[in-house]
């Protein structure tokens, strides 16, 4: 008998036995209720894989559909007369005032109160000192050359602490697809400009700033293109798993938010 | 990245099947991380890890049996929780066995399996398989019952394929081992 038998021993052994080789007990079964967090982490990878399906699906139409998007939208939020609430822009509820336009997320029923899941932005170019602040449903990190006068700052907020007052007359607002996601493009009175989405559990910003000279829309959006496609939004492990070990609770599943900033999309 | 593991949920059956699997069996894999490492979100973690596992794996298991399939999440679950709890003791990981060493395990042939399997008797043979240390009997399980090759057990388990080729050859060596013990000095139960 070779070895091959030996093998084919243990193949019908367990052919015939294998069934028992794990019997659950019936305290495992006992019902546990799971974390907020750990709820939202694996809705969050089930929404997550439903919409990578689908966004590959559409992949091929991705041209026409932002023309149809193109068709549908305004080119910029128009002061109106008394408040009235819009949802044109998905994922966002915009209160139109005289002179301004109040901007709220259009549902945070789901979302955590709180930032839980802590992302980073990676992919800064040398030379920028980067400074934080985080509270607990809002943290901002800022990144800054001041050899080249480049401001870069980025922040995630709770989307129940979204609350974004825009001059409805000189703050633009341009709708911005964002790896997929729903956003904006806000020009601030300054000449600065946000660019922000809604990611499903947070908002995000990222606003860019060049040596404090006025540019058009166009013109920034080309200075901040390449910094955009370079940089990496990658979830911070705060998980117990990691406290306590010092690695990942994901060792072999590294876990990127956005591999590179693409605007798809610039609303007219 | 984590978009990887879920792109391949490509069906509608594929993410319900998944989904069957999460609800059914997500209390039973707490429970047996928490019984191993007696924290709740550490648990939590692992029953996470294990599911990305089986979101990697969906299409692997579409023809499996529910209980074969329970019987793979447990072991990943298992596996991943008494991996965390060796580093929170500090334990040297004994699992680490160079390409090398793993190869010249490898060419060991055991001539002397044939002779232990000649006169076995399958439900003491299989006594003694579970008998073994886990780790050893849960490769043996992986590849002689759910099918997995090497290479998919190694991805499983967060292992490298070397280690697992070693664990194999080890489970073998040690069930050879314990039969021709008993051959020896006549059979003690296991």
């Amino acid at each position: 008998m070779g070895k091959s038998q030996f093998d084919a021993m243990l193949e019908e052994t367990f052919a015939e036995f294998g069934d028992d080789y794990i019997t659950v007990p019936a305290d495992v079964q006992k019902p546990h209720v799971f974390s907020k967090r750990f709820e939202r982490k694996m809705q969050k990878l089930m929404r997550h894989k439903w919409s990578l399906y689908f966004s590959s699906v559409r992949l091929p139409v991705e041209k026409a559909s932002a023309v149809l998007v193109l068709a549908l939208l305004s080119l910029m939020m128009q002061a109106m007369g008394d408040p009235s609430v819009h949802n044109q822009y998905p994922g966002f509820i915009t209160a139109m005032h005289t002179n301004y336009v109040y901007v709220i997320a259009e549902s945070d029923e789901d979302a955590p109160e709180t930032i839980e899941t802590f992302y980073d932005l990676t992919g800064i170019p040398e030379g920028f000192a980067a400074t934080e602040n985080i509270l607990t449903e809002y943290r901002h990190m800022e990144f800054i050359n001041p050899e080249k006068h480049i401001d870069i700052r980025f922040s995630q907020r709770a989307k129940s602490q979204l609350s974004v007052r825009v001059n409805g007359e000189k703050s633009p607002m341009r709708r911005a697809l964002v790896n997929g996601h729903n956003g904006y493009f806000i020009e601030e009175p300054s000449g600065n400009y946000l660019l922000m989405w809604d990611d499903d559990d947070y908002i995000f910003y990222i606003d860019i700033v060049f040596d404090g000279r006025y540019y058009t829309w166009e013109q920034e959006r080309e200075l901040i293109k390449p910094y955009l496609e370079n940089m990496k939004i990658v979830e911070r492990d705060t998980s117990p798993m990691a406290q306590h070990t010092g690695h990942s609770s994901s060792d072999f599943v590294q876990e990127i938010l956005h591999d590179g900033i693409e605007v798809v999309e610039i609303v007219e | 990245m984590l978009g990887l593991y879920f792109a391949m949920l490509e069906t509608a059956e594929e993410r319900s099947r998944f989904e069957y699997f999460y609800t059914t069996y997500r209390n039973t894999l707490y429970n047996y991380a928490y019984y191993i490492l007696k924290d709740v979100h550490l648990s939590e973690d692992v029953v996470s890890e294990a599911f990305l596992v089986l979101a990697k794996k969906i299409r692997f298991v579409e023809h499996m049996e529910e209980g074969k399939v329970r019987n793979y999440l447990i072991i990943v679950t298992k596996n991943y929780a008494k991996k965390l709890y060796n580093k929170r003791i500090r334990q040297v990981s004994l699992d680490e066995l160079s390409e090398t060493q793993s190869s010249e395990i490898q060419s060991m042939a055991g001539d002397a399996e044939q002779e232990v399997a000649e006169h076995m008797d399958k439900e003491h043979f299989f006594k003694v398989i579970r008998s073994l240390d886990e780790k050893y009997a849960d490769v043996l399980y992986l590849k002689y019952y759910i099918g997995l090759s090497e290479k998919e057990i190694a991805s499983s388990l967060d292992l490298k394929v070397s280690t697992v080729r070693v664990q194999i050859h080890r489970a073998k060596q040690l069930l050879r081992e314990m039969l021709e013990g008993e051959e020896q000095y006549g059979k003690e139960p296991v």
